[in-house]
């Protein structure tokens, strides 16, 4: 009974490959599967057969949700996020305070050149002064 | 006078017979249009690669550019031909120029023999409707003169 039972179970266990992340890596996976699975059911996977069509929506689908899966898990990190409202909440997460539009403010310090030009009296006072 | 419970009739040895001839024949993929199976499963599927292959010729030939999902130039694209029908000499060139190259990239174990069309203007002047047919061999399979039907409707 128990080697029954035990046949039983490994029967049903039917090997699955999860590395599949793009369009094409499901398609294979999923060609494999069925060709691994049911061979009795359908052979026919060509571009221009219904069993192709059903084949490349369903990896479709699976790239579509990888893509967005990796589209989540960067969103999640301030490093690679791209959407304004996630890099906010980011940013809220680790209690920076978003203040809005501010005034600059700037210390100056100007210096002028003078020139300075002498006048008649200027040279009459020197004159006086040499004497 | 016998008396007999519909219970013990079973099977005559014909139908048993003729039902594991049937069981014992592999589906080769699903028959176009789609309709609900019975025994065969979901869909009624096709049991011979003869059927299956003029089943995606067919499928080839009706389909335009852009209709397939992730190949853009899946379809020999008859349907535009029939905005531009102004001959049908230039309609039979266009026609068969582009189920020549269709046939050639997405089903080359085919190997295409005759063309013919014919224009049937009887219900409307203005529109009409061509009926293309396409003779065509499967060297693989040794299956000669096949042929297939496709309709268009004329815009």
């Amino acid at each position: 009974m128990a080697i029954q039972s035990n046949k039983t179970a490994i029967k049903n266990i039917r090997q699955r490959n999860y590395l599949a992340r793009d369009f094409d890596g499901f398609r294979t996976v999923i060609l494999d599967y069925a060709r691994q699975y049911y061979p009795d059911r359908i052979q026919d996977f060509s571009e221009s057969s219904v069993g192709g069509l059903f084949l490349d929506m369903a990896a479709y689908i699976g790239d579509n949700m990888s893509f967005y899966l990796d589209h989540l898990y960067n969103e999640l990190n301030y490093d690679t996020v791209v959407e304004t409202a996630n890099s906010e909440k980011i940013i809220n997460n680790a209690g920076i305070p978003i203040v809005g539009s501010s005034p600059s403010l700037v210390t100056v310090d100007f210096y002028i050149e003078v020139l300075v030009i002498p006048t008649r009296a200027f040279f009459l006072q020197l004159n006086q002064t040499q004497y | 006078m016998a008396t007999y419970s519909f219970k013990s009739v079973g099977k005559t040895p014909q139908k048993i017979a003729e039902e594991t001839v049937q069981k014992t024949q592999i589906p080769f993929g699903v028959k176009t249009p789609l309709a609900l199976g019975s025994k065969d499963g979901i869909f009624v599927m096709n049991y011979s690669l003869e059927d299956q292959f003029a089943d995606n010729l067919r499928n080839l030939l009706q389909t335009n550019w852009g209709e397939r999902l992730g190949l853009y130039q899946y379809g020999a694209n008859l349907q535009p031909l029939t905005t531009e029908l102004v001959s049908q000499d230039d309609f039979d060139t266009e026609a068969i120029n582009r189920i020549k190259s269709a046939v050639e990239r997405w089903m080359p174990f085919i190997d295409l023999e005759d063309f013919s069309s014919i224009i049937d203007r009887t219900d409307n002047k203005n529109t009409g409707v061509i009926k293309i047919d396409v003779t065509y061999n499967i060297p693989a399979l040794q299956a000669k003169g096949k042929k297939i039907q496709i309709v268009l409707y004329v815009i």
